[in-house]
C-alpha cells in the first residue's frame, strides 16, 4: 500500500523531471535530404551538435537519398528539407515545385588530385580520372574543367565511378551513424 | 576529390593540380530547398530552421571560434592538427554567411541546363529562387 510520503515524493519526482522532459517532447522532427555528407553540408552536424536547432524548436534528421528520389520525395512532402542545389534549379525548370531558399556554400570545395608527373590538366589527354560517381556535382565540375582545358570527356579522358580511398566520406558516415569519429575504420 | 579528402591525399604522395570549386562560376555550393506550397503555409517556421542554418554557418566563419571550429572539424573528419587547420583556412571563404547569392549565379545554373537540354523554357531566377527570409537574417 502506497504510503502519503511516497506518492509526495512521487509526485516531487515527477515535477522535476517535467522540465526536463519537456523541450525534448515539443520539438519538431524536421527531415533534411541529401545525397551524402560532405564538406559542403557538414556545418548542418555542426549546428545539430552545438544545438542550435534545438533552440529553435527542431529536432533535425539527416536522411541520404539519391537526388533523383530526393526530388521527388521533396515534391511529395516527404522530406521537409533537401540539400540540391543544382539538382533542385534544375527539377524547378521540369515545373517541380520547389523553392530554393539558402544557398550556405559559394563554391564546392573539389581538388584535382594528381600524382607526380603530371603538371597541368592537359597532361590528362589518354589518361583516367577518379571521380566519386558518375552523375552528380563533382562529375560535372569535372566535365567542365576538362572541357575548359580543351579536353573531351570519355574521348580524351575517362572518367571513372569510385569512392575515395581517404575515407573523409566514411568518418562523416560513422559520425552520423552515431558511432562516433573514433569507432570509424578507415 | 571533394576536400578535406584531397588534403589527404597530399600525405600519400599526390599534389592538388587545381582547386576546382574557385573555377566554376556556373555552379554554387550545398542550398536548402523546400516545397513551394510549404514554404507559403508555415513561413514562420521556415524562418526558425532558415536562422539555426545560417547561425551555423556563421559561426563556422567567425574567427573568434576557430579553434572551436579547427578541432570541431579535426573530430568530425578525422584530421590532425595540422590538416585540420588547414583544411579550415580552405573552408571559410567558400562558406557563404549571407544565405543569398546573386541573381547572375542562379540564372548560370539555367543557362547551363538549357545549354545541355533539360529545358526548352528558361525561368527568370526569381521563379526558382526565394531569398527572402535570409535576406533579413541579419548576423
Amino acid at each position: 500500500m502506497r504510503t502519503p510520503k511516497t506518492a509526495i515524493g512521487l509526485a516531487m519526482l515527477l515535477l522535476l523531471s517535467a522540465p526536463v522532459l519537456a523541450p525534448a517532447q515539443s520539438l519538431k522532427e524536421i527531415r533534411v535530404g541529401s545525397t551524402d555528407i560532405t564538406v559542403s553540408n557538414f556545418w548542418i552536424f555542426y549546428a545539430r551538435d552545438h544545438k542550435f536547432f534545438e533552440a529553435e524548436g527542431f529536432d533535425m534528421k539527416m536522411v541520404i537519398i539519391k537526388t533523383e528520389v530526393a526530388l521527388a520525395a521533396m515534391a511529395a512532402g516527404d522530406l521537409d528539407y533537401s540539400m540540391l542545389s543544382t539538382s533542385s534549379v534544375e527539377g524547378t525548370l521540369k515545373r517541380m515545385p520547389l523553392r530554393l531558399l539558402a544557398v550556405t556554400n559559394r563554391y564546392p570545395l573539389l581538388g584535382l588530385v594528381m600524382r607526380k608527373g603530371i603538371n597541368s590538366v592537359a597532361d590528362l589527354r589518354g589518361k583516367k580520372l577518379s571521380i566519386s560517381s558518375l552523375g552528380g556535382a563533382v562529375y560535372g565540375a569535372a566535365l567542365y574543367l576538362l572541357r575548359a582545358h580543351g579536353l573531351r570527356p570519355k574521348e580524351d579522358v575517362k572518367p571513372r565511378g569510385g569512392r575515395s580511398q581517404f575515407g573523409a566520406h566514411r568518418c562523416a558516415q560513422a559520425w552520423f551513424s552515431g558511432r562516433g569519429p573514433d569507432d570509424s575504420s578507415r | 576529390m571533394t576536400a578535406p579528402d584531397d588534403l589527404r591525399a597530399l600525405g600519400e604522395g599526390f599534389r592538388i593540380l587545381v582547386d576546382v570549386g574557385q573555377r566554376l562560376s556556373a555552379a554554387v555550393g550545398e542550398a536548402l530547398v523546400l516545397r513551394r506550397t510549404r514554404f507559403a503555409a508555415t513561413p514562420d517556421e521556415v524562418e526558425r530552421f532558415l536562422r539555426a542554418v545560417l547561425r551555423a554557418v556563421r559561426a563556422v566563419t567567425e574567427p573568434q571560434n576557430k579553434s572551436d571550429v579547427t578541432r570541431w572539424i579535426g573530430k568530425f573528419f578525422k584530421l590532425d592538427e595540422r590538416l585540420a587547420d588547414e583544411f579550415y583556412r580552405r573552408l571559410v571563404p567558400s562558406l557563404n554567411p549571407s544565405g543569398w547569392v546573386e541573381r547572375d549565379k542562379v540564372k548560370l545554373i539555367i543557362d547551363s541546363a538549357v545549354e545541355r537540354g533539360l529545358t526548352d523554357k528558361p525561368l527568370d531566377p526569381d521563379a526558382v529562387t526565394d531569398f527572402s527570409i535570409v535576406r533579413q537574417l541579419k548576423p
